[in-house]
């Protein structure tokens, strides 16, 4: 699919205050590893797994259900799908994720969507439908770590790869929109701790 | 105007405005509606219209509900003086809750004595104030504690069910006269 559009993003929209209390509260829940898809995250790993699993990932989550975090942030969610000309129909939100990234931890190149939707009979919500919007939220002072820069591939069938690195997002409380389907990555934190927060926005497949 | 309202609501409800009296009502068990200073905005209500209650009354969750004309199953939160919050609740790296937005762990003490608003899974939604944050809720609360050893009370907005939040005297007035709730505590 080619888009116009790649990412949309808000600069600043979200409080200072706001940005502390998230993560106030994401450093206060069970902090675990964080796993990709492949990997159930309700399992313990084997040192083999983790092995694997950090060839892509190295970083450590919380999960908040607060409606408040939602109230926040969905609005901006709305407002990029149609301003970015996407115009995906949505209707359900995951957990959010909160995401620390510490010293030389990373996130390698990956999209956020399954091949196939979710098969969940027992959560409503969320069966049939997949991931297609992503939002990540800068909950860091960029003053506070360095590295850790979120980097899209705007691939296309013309040009193929193009990298570009989201810059718009360091001001805290900054927030990026994208299609899930987008591949990007998170570059390894050289110094200090990142912050941020992700929700996967769901919606029925593309028909 | 302000004057003329204080003493048209005099005539309808009891508006206390000294303390003592305040925390005696909420001994007696009564529901006793909080309006200060500037009204508030946000999700939580947080001392400055709010509806408070005895959180050790086991009753509570029924009691407030039914004045709020809400239904009975929904939960409450409270309101904690910051320095005794270790003592009730376990708020692990957390420093403080001054905007209520945290679920937190009930301690043993809480879930035994304060049992009215801690929920299912044993945490409360607590807020945490220290003087400078709202000197005259931190006044009636402390005061609550030195006659009873409970530094909480039970806070929920000041409205009726699917209202907003009682923002001047004259909505105050009008939420009073369509419910059962009598008292507004008006500190000075």
């Amino acid at each position: 699919m080619n888009l116009n559009n790649y990412y949309y993003y808000f600069q600043k929209v979200i409080p200072e205050r706001i940005c502390n209390e998230i993560i106030a509260w994401g450093n206060y829940q069970r902090e675990e590893l964080a796993v990709i898809g492949g990997f159930d995250k309700n399992t313990k790993l084997t040192k083999e797994e983790e092995k694997a699993l950090k060839k892509t990932r190295n970083s450590n989550v919380a999960w908040l259900n607060d409606q408040w975090i939602y109230n926040e942030i969905l609005p901006y969610v709305h407002e990029a799908n149609f301003k970015a000309g996407w115009n995906y129909q949505w209707d359900a939100s995951e957990p959010c994720q909160f995401t620390k990234y510490k010293l030389n931890q990373y996130y390698h190149w990956h999209c956020d969507s399954f091949h196939s939707p979710y098969d969940t009979p027992n959560e409503p919500n969320k069966n049939g439908k997949m991931r297609k919007l992503s939002v990540t939220v800068s909950l860091s002072d960029p003053n506070d770590y360095k590295g850790g820069e979120l980097q899209f591939d705007m691939f296309n069938s013309i040009r193929k790869s193009k990298i570009v690195t989201c810059k718009e997002i360091l001001p805290k409380g900054s927030l990026v929109v994208f299609p899930s389907f987008v591949w990007h990555q998170v570059k390894p934190v050289t110094k200090g701790t990142r912050y941020s927060l992700v929700i996967w926005n769901l919606g029925y497949p593309f028909k | 105007m302000m004057v003329a309202l204080l003493l048209d609501l005099l005539y309808f409800i009891m508006i206390i405005t000294d303390i003592n009296k305040a925390v005696d009502l909420l001994l007696n068990q009564k529901i006793v509606a909080l309006f200060q200073d500037h009204s508030e905005w946000g999700p939580r209500a947080l001392g400055n219209r709010s509806l408070l209650f005895d959180p050790r009354n086991i009753k509570a969750k029924e009691i407030v509900n039914k004045i709020k004309q809400r239904e009975w199953w929904r939960p409450f939160a409270g309101t904690i003086l910051l320095e005794y919050v270790h003592d009730w609740f376990d708020i692990g790296s957390l420093k403080e809750s001054p905007y209520m937005s945290f679920a937190v762990l009930a301690k043993d003490k809480a879930k035994k004595e304060i049992p009215s608003i801690i929920h299912e899974d044993n945490t409360c939604r607590i807020q945490t104030i220290t003087y400078e944050q709202n000197s005259k809720f931190y006044k009636l609360i402390n005061q609550f504690y030195k006659k009873t050893g409970v530094p909480i009370l039970l806070n929920t907005s000041f409205n009726l069910a699917k209202e907003p939040l009682v923002e001047t005297l004259l909505d105050a007035k009008n939420v009073i006269q369509r419910s059962e709730l009598e008292y507004i505590y008006y500190p000075q």
